[in-house]
């Protein structure tokens, strides 16, 4: 399960290009709970680990912006 | 400098410092994967959390920005304590701008305390845990679901994940507890949980099924947030090939730092003796670095083509495995699955034109894809 069928993993092998990818500072924020999935977080800590590498924000930006456009 | 309003002009992250402060040690409720076991109703006095806030936010270092987490037990169980240390923060002028965080299981949360909440919403972040659907609830947490003023938190943090762990008893409704959440109006952050037996092979057979279910959900739903599990940063992979270190998984023991009620400071709140449950901690105290070499790694991890992308707890590792490096076998194997449904989501994802990225970005993601999907 959740291996690429032939054609869209042959879709992704051709957008790959040969070029140097700058290398992103990913830092993850606090030292126990949400953004790690580190441990049980019972009772848990800060949330702003989840926004550490500004993906969710991307996404999510966008999908706030397209509903106010609906 | 005054405190800055929640998520308000918070400086970045390398100059931000995270401290837990252990209100209590008692709780209300006794959780099937709590971690904390030698919990007592001491609590911290107020003197000292005092003394604690005054030094860190005043303390000249590196960090500008103190984000500061009330922990427990159940932080709420000492919620005079800490209407007193709100009130002290409030009216106080210290040397750094600082946050103030809560994570709680919410079944306190009612009337005094929800009004507190909503006088200090833009001082206080208030987060849930919360296990799914009632029926996980209520296994995973002492029959508490009816407990919880659900409606209270998804009105009033409706920016905050609720936090939902997975146990062994629960894995088999997870995809029915992330919607159930989201139809709540919560964005979700689950994990499986640290201490349970996760090595029998069915739980991978299970969490496949599980993923699947929610990648078709996710998909049908663009408008609804993914969870953590399938939503996660991965891209570092690319990255993560024949290196000689890999950046700490999170913060512990350099950038974050955990009060005990007599004061003690830890690397987190895991090894804390109210979790721990051993004294000679300071005797063997493990190195923490932001960058670990990757030869002191299990030589499984040495090799793995996921190890900069995979999650792990120091403080489970080092009390559990004796070693803060080794991982749980029974969380690696189910870790590997995980990414490899991430990838083949975010290859969808991609696929349909859904997500925002430069070329760099695109091209971290599409090569960490790969990297997965040949090797995993």
């Amino acid at each position: 399960m959740f291996k690429l069928d032939t054609n869209l993993a042959s879709k992704v092998e051709k957008k790959i290009k040969n070029i140097a990818i700058v290398k992103r500072d990913i830092i993850v924020m606090c030292g126990c709970d949400s953004g790690c999935e580190g441990c049980n977080g019972c009772t848990g800590c800060a949330t702003y680990g989840y926004y550490r590498d500004g993906w969710h924000d991307l996404y999510i930006e966008r999908i706030i912006n397209e509903r106010k456009a609906s | 400098m005054n405190a800055r309003q929640v998520d308000n002009g918070i400086p970045a992250i390398d100059k931000q410092k995270f401290i837990t402060l252990t209100l209590t040690n008692s709780c209300n409720l006794n959780c099937d994967y709590c971690y904390e076991h030698s919990k007592n109703s001491r609590g911290m006095s107020f003197e000292l959390a005092k003394n604690i806030l005054s030094t860190e936010l005043n303390e000249k270092n590196q960090y500008e920005h103190v984000n500061i987490e009330f922990f427990g037990g159940e932080p709420f169980v000492e919620f005079d304590l800490m209407r007193k240390i709100v009130f002290f923060l409030r009216g106080g002028k210290f040397g750094k701008s600082f946050t103030i965080s809560i994570t709680t299981n919410g079944t306190l949360v009612h009337k005094k305390i929800q009004e507190w909440l909503i006088e200090n919403r833009d001082f206080v972040s208030c987060g849930l845990s919360w296990d799914g659907t009632y029926e996980m609830q209520n296994i995973n947490r002492c029959n508490s679901a009816d407990l919880v003023d659900l409606d209270f938190f998804a009105k009033y943090y409706p920016d905050r994940p609720i936090k939902m762990t997975i146990s062994p008893k629960t894995i088999r409704t997870l995809s029915d507890g992330v919607i159930f959440a989201h139809t709540k109006g919560f964005q979700v952050f689950c994990n499986l949980a640290y201490g349970p037996n996760w090595n029998d092979e069915k739980f991978g057979d299970v969490l496949e099924q599980e993923l699947s279910k929610l990648i078709d959900f996710y998909l049908n739903n663009p408008e609804i947030p993914p969870c953590s599990m399938l939503f996660d940063q991965f891209s570092q992979i690319v990255w993560g090939q024949d290196v000689k270190t890999i950046r700490s998984w999170c913060a512990a023991g350099v950038q974050s730092c955990a009060y005990d009620i007599d004061g003690n400071a830890y690397p987190c709140q895991f090894f804390m003796p109210l979790s721990s449950s051993k004294s000679d901690f300071n005797k063997e105290q493990p190195v923490f670095t932001r960058e670990i070499p990757v030869e002191i790694l299990e030589k499984k991890c040495q090799t793995c083509v996921i190890k900069t992308a995979c999650p792990t707890c120091y403080g489970y590792n080092y009390f559990n495995n004796g070693n803060m490096h080794a991982r749980d076998e029974g969380i690696c194997k189910l870790t590997k699955k995980i990414l490899l449904a991430r990838s083949y989501f975010f290859s969808k994802l991609w696929d349909l034109n859904r997500l925002r990225l430069d070329e760099n970005e695109e091209q971290a993601l599409l090569q960490s894809i790969m990297i997965i999907q040949k090797n995993l």
